[in-house]
């Protein structure tokens, strides 16, 4: 019992200091982000990694998930004579929900990942330590010009996912009736509202944020070892992604209020 | 470097897209709430709003025109509902239209309905109150159908009872539906209607074939020629009637009114006396003609040539 109330102890204290360390880091990283010099050509670079790279991952399964959601969804709604509301169905989870958080765990699966690995082994093998004797600012260069990149990133590859996502909506409702793609797009539409997509997108600026910040810190703060590097990596994608419905759940609930 | 251009350009269109998609996102809700067409402010009053929200569409003959903009409390029971119409249909939405809140479908958002009005009154301007029109609401609707279930449920009731009441009861229509006596005498009727039928059938043959009076008097022309000819001299007949009642009322007038003698026969008093006079003199004259008679027959003078006579009578 005593054994078990220690660990408990410890991994509520460990928490504490995980979190501790990452709001840390996040006030380390703002305010780099209103320093100088600022890393353009870094972030440019980074953006294409995390967007161009990610972007066929996000536009198939975006494809697929409009296609099967659809699909699943269809019966249903054929059985109460309303199929003409699947495209405001669709479009309205897409753009509210679906979109945004698969896109986001997919983002922090590949993008946060690979910053865990990444930031990882250059602290495994003495980069950054290099940097710092060499004058650069780390955080500059490695860590505020990633989560500068996948801030803005992720909400694009986000909006264009729920495009695809709608995109494959209107196939799979192709399938079994012949549907015109402006009508579609008329009914998807005419269900959406501000209220839909505003904050839907503000969701996904916070979610990119917080899949760089947190794949940057686990690798910015490895431990020495080659084994760290895939512990870290593997940490950056279980934290963003429970951070990253966290975040959501909270969201949701703040922008009820309005 | 030629790959970072390379790297840029794939970026810059990546990110193109993306924020492409979010401007004609943008776009499209904006169009549908109006954001980018002027517009003006009506309102109208509702007593309950039954949902009604900000961002809710407001339509014209099936088209959306507008949005509703605001809502708020007047009083305990007057709702005020802004709304926003877009300035090029205003032509056609007339001051006396109304509106009343209404479902897109089933299972679809609230939205405002505006009716047309009288063509003959101007179109809408800023500011302008449309008066409201309570539409039945789905509790109603409820209400009434529950009030049509219990109505039916009692007419069912009503119903079973006097199905009940026609296969045990002793009513006519009981007697009528579960007894053979009335078919059979039916049956009967309807036998004798058989015969009646081909009796009348016969008769008819015969009317129509000429047999007997009827059948002459239907179906050849000489009886009416006759009966035609009995007409016009009965019509001769009472002409001459007709003149004579006219004669006869003419020599009546002239009996009562003229001054002939039978007019004075009936009315002349003295006339009469003077006639009864006459007669009594008259009778008298005759006593004393036959007194002379008898004495003339008794003379002996007339006698003496008449003894022969007497003797031969005897």
């Amino acid at each position: 019992m005593q054994i078990r109330t220690n660990a408990l102890v410890s991994s509520v204290k460990n928490f504490l200091i995980e979190v501790g360390g990452i709001i840390d880091f996040t006030v380390l990283v703002f305010k780099q982000f209103f320093k100088k010099p600022r890393e353009h050509k870094e972030m440019i670079k980074q953006a294409y990694y995390a967007g161009n790279k990610t972007f066929p991952l996000i536009a198939i399964t975006g494809f697929i998930m409009g296609l099967v959601l659809t699909l699943q969804s269809r019966p249903v709604l054929v059985e109460f004579g309303a199929e003409s509301l699947l495209p405001g169905m669709i479009s309205v989870s897409i753009i509210r929900e679906i979109g945004p958080v698969i896109t986001a765990l997919l983002c922090a699966g590949k993008i946060g990942s690979g910053y865990g690995a990444e930031i990882g082994s250059m602290r495994v093998t003495e980069q950054i330590d290099a940097m710092e004797v060499s004058g650069i600012n780390p955080v500059s260069y490695i860590v505020a010009s990633r989560i500068m990149a996948t801030t803005i990133m992720v909400p694009i590859l986000v909006l264009l996912a729920d495009a695809i996502a709608i995109y494959g909506s209107y196939v799979a409702v192709n399938m079994y009736s012949d549907v015109n793609f402006q009508l579609f797009y008329n009914q998807a539409y005419n269900t959406l509202s501000f209220k839909d997509l505003i904050p839907a997108t503000f969701k996904t600026i916070i979610f990119g944020f917080m899949i760089g910040l947190i794949g940057s810190y686990k690798g910015y703060y490895s431990k020495r070892g080659t084994e760290a590097v895939g512990a870290a990596a593997n940490s950056a994608v279980v934290t963003s992604s429970l951070a990253i419905f966290v975040i959501d759940l909270v969201v949701v609930q703040v922008t009820e209020l309005f | 470097m030629k790959n970072n251009n390379n790297h840029q350009l794939k970026l810059g269109i990546l990110i193109t897209a993306g924020l492409l998609f979010f401007v004609v996102s943008v776009y499209l809700l904006g169009k549908q709430q109006n954001m980018f067409s002027s517009d003006i402010k009506v309102k109208a009053h509702f007593t309950n709003i039954k949902g009604l929200q900000v961002g809710n569409n407001v339509r014209f003959s099936g088209i959306n025109i507008g949005t509703v903009t605001d809502i708020h409390i007047l009083n305990d029971s007057v709702i005020e509902v802004e709304m926003a119409i877009e300035k090029e249909v205003t032509k056609f939405i007339k001051k006396d239209s109304k509106v009343e809140i209404s479902n897109d479908g089933l299972m679809g958002n609230k939205l405002i309905t505006i009716n047309p009005g009288n063509r003959s009154t101007l179109g809408i301007s800023e500011g302008d109150e449309l008066l409201s029109k309570n539409k039945i609401t789905s509790d109603e609707l409820l209400e009434e159908t529950k009030n049509i279930i219990m109505t039916t449920k009692t007419v069912a009731g009503n119903l079973k009872e006097i199905t009940e009441k026609l296969n045990n009861g002793n009513g006519d229509f009981s007697k009528l539906l579960n007894e053979d006596e009335i078919t059979s005498n039916l049956k009967k009727v309807s036998g004798e209607m058989v015969g009646l039928s081909s009796d009348l059938r016969k008769i008819s043959y015969k009317i129509n074939n000429g047999h007997g009076d009827i059948g002459r008097l239907l179906n050849e022309d000489g009886i009416t020629r006759q009966a035609n000819e009995a007409i016009s001299k009965l019509d001769s007949i009472a002409f001459i009637g007709q003149q004579t009642m006219n004669n006869l009322h003419k020599t009546s007038v002239e009996i009562n009114e003229g001054n002939g003698v039978i007019n004075k026969l009936i009315y002349d008093t003295v006339l009469s006396y003077k006639l009864d006079t006459t007669m009594v003199k008259l009778n008298q004259g005759i006593d004393e003609a036959k007194q002379a008679a008898s004495t003339i027959d008794n003379s002996w003078i007339l006698n003496v040539f008449s003894k022969k006579d007497k003797k031969r009578d005897k």
